[in-house]
């Protein structure tokens, strides 16, 4: 079965796609730096920033919605906490007090939650730009050539790798059911469901069992070994001064 | 010359009680390709795990004189070339290139050496090209091909395929024919396609619950109908094993 849905774009061609990993994990986290120190209520540095990433989302070909409808399913949490600031007040302590009878909503607190529906937002499209232009083996490269743990970077990949697998199984076991299943009831439903989560969980611990056989079979000792075909070049340096130049200009705008 | 593979008197039992292998003697030469068929649960895949030490039973196994334990583990499993059933099992990691390169990278190869050899492991399967792919975007043929790169990257002196033809389409199980034929290696195959068997092998052993019934060439024992079928097995039609053809 096919399921393409989880990393769909990264294969595409584009200037973007062909940057080092690095680059873009740099790149990316500074952005989202930029956008969460920036001040509460600087909308119009905000929209900046928008068009900043927009411009990499047109670059790597990556359909806009794409990336918009992906970055949105952050809405409902940041908004669910965001709902609570109006009613919050500053009071002239620098305490935020808050005002349970919430009728005085508070025009600072609208702000502050419409900047953290907005920073969380851009974040998110960073995070997505990011993962749709790089391979997710490429990311993992380009983690560990920035020294992150080893292991880590070991079970994510892992993850990656048999995740598509549980899926697929996950999708014929529960295609079997329903072809077989002719309008049963809720709690039938619930007590089938258990049990396919369990049948799925022997499965990968089965399956756990002979990847590390295959694995063993290849010399492997329990250490780690990776070769890195990382190349930093010279679109990496142009596209890299281009987007922090951006960044900082819309920094120092906000300053002045 | 001392042979590729000598097992004396070979038991296992799974830690459920299941005896697998039941008293299993096998001599294998350097340059035989020799299949190994039976039916479900007669213990193919038990007696491939062996030749790498991965399950250890009671008796003796010896690869090119060496015998299996501790100290030979690190060197038998260099030349013993184990490919499993299913390549989901073979290909854990991210990429075709970091999988094909993980075995020669373990036997302590610089990594312009284990890249040399991964490029060429895929170039010798049909799949130069493929290095940055994702295993699961591949096809199930392709998987299979990439599988047997990640043990051809070794160079390993004896390759042991377990089913190699299983969920192939008709053409994916021809070009795999082709390219196990072109392999040079000492070989042996575990399955219950015959023909391919037929194809690919000289000799022919014969398992059945834990025990060789039969060890012979490959034609009298794709001939012996009754044998066949006394184990399970579906006799080849003879328009397939008289058209044989002749094997280097
Ligand atoms: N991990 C295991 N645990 C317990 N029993 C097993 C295990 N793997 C295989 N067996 C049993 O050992 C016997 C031989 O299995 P196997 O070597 O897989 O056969 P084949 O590959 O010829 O189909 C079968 O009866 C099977 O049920
Ligand atoms: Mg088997």
């Amino acid at each position: 079965m096919k399921h393409s849905f989880i990393d769909r774009y990264s294969e595409f061609g584009s200037p973007i796609h062909g940057l080092d990993p690095r680059t873009k994990i740099v790149c990316m986290v500074l952005f989202v730096l930029a956008v969460v120190t920036t001040p509460a209520g600087r909308f119009r540095l905000f929209g900046l920033f928008a068009i900043t990433i927009a411009t990499v989302i047109v670059l790597s070909g990556v359909p806009v919605l794409y990336v918009l409808r992906r970055s949105c399913l952050v809405l409902p949490f940041v908004l669910l906490t965001a709902a609570f600031l109006p009613l919050w007040k500053a009071t002239a302590d620098g305490q935020a007090s808050l005002n349970l009878l919430g009728v005085q909503i508070d025009r600072q607190g609208l702000v502050l939650a419409g900047t953290m529906a907005v920073k969380g937002l851009l974040a998110a499209t960073a995070m997505i730009v990011l993962s749709a232009t790089t391979r997710f083996g490429a990311l993992l490269k380009g983690l560990e050539a920035m020294r992150l743990p080893k292991v880590m970077l070991m079970i994510l990949s892992f993850m990656y790798r048999y995740l598509f697998i549980a899926i697929d199984q996950s999708m014929r076991m529960d295609r079997a059911r329903r072809s077989r299943d002719c309008g049963s009831g809720y709690l039938r439903r619930m007590r089938t469901l258990g049990n396919m989560i369990g049948m799925l969980f022997v499965r990968s611990y089965e399956r756990s069992e002979r990847v590390y056989q295959s694995m063993v079979s290849r010399g492997f000792d329990g250490e780690i070994r990776n070769i890195s075909r990382l190349h930093i070049e010279s679109p990496d340096y142009i596209f890299s001064a281009i987007f922090i130049t951006c960044l900082a200009a819309i920094r120092v705008a906000g300053q002045l | 010359m001392t042979a590729a593979i000598d097992i004396l008197d070979l038991h296992f039992s799974y830690p459920d009680g299941r005896n697998a292998l039941r008293g299993i003697d096998l001599r294998i030469e350097q340059g035989e390709s020799v299949g190994i068929i039976g039916p479900n649960g007669a213990g193919k895949t038990t007696l491939l795990l062996h030749l790498n030490g991965i399950l250890q039973g009671t008796g003796e196994i010896a690869v090119f004189g060496l015998r299996i334990d501790k100290s030979s583990l690190k060197s038998i499993r260099k030349d013993v070339g184990v490919v499993f059933q299913d390549p989901d099992d073979q290909l854990f990691s991210s990429t075709v290139f970091d999988d094909v390169a993980f075995g020669p990278l373990n036997t302590g190869l610089s990594a312009e050496q284990a890249s040399a050899r991964t490029r060429e492991a895929l170039a010798e399967v049909g799949m130069a090209g493929f290095e940055s792919s994702v295993p699961h975007h591949l096809s199930f043929g392709e998987k299979k091909r990439v599988s047997i790169a990640t043990v051809l990257s070794m160079r390993p002196k004896i390759l042991a395929l377990d089913e190699p033809s299983s969920n192939l389409d008709p053409r994916q199980r021809r070009n795999l024919i082709q390219l196990l034929g072109s392999l040079r290696a000492t070989k042996l195959i575990a399955s219950h396609d015959l023909p391919l068997i037929f194809q690919l092998c000289d000799r022919t052993v014969l398992l059945n619950s834990g025990v060789i019934v039969a060890d012979g060439t490959t034609t009298d024992i794709m001939h012996d109908r009754a044998l066949l079928e006394a184990n399970d097995l579906e006799a080849v039609p003879t328009e397939f094993t008289n058209t044989r053809a002749p094997q280097s």
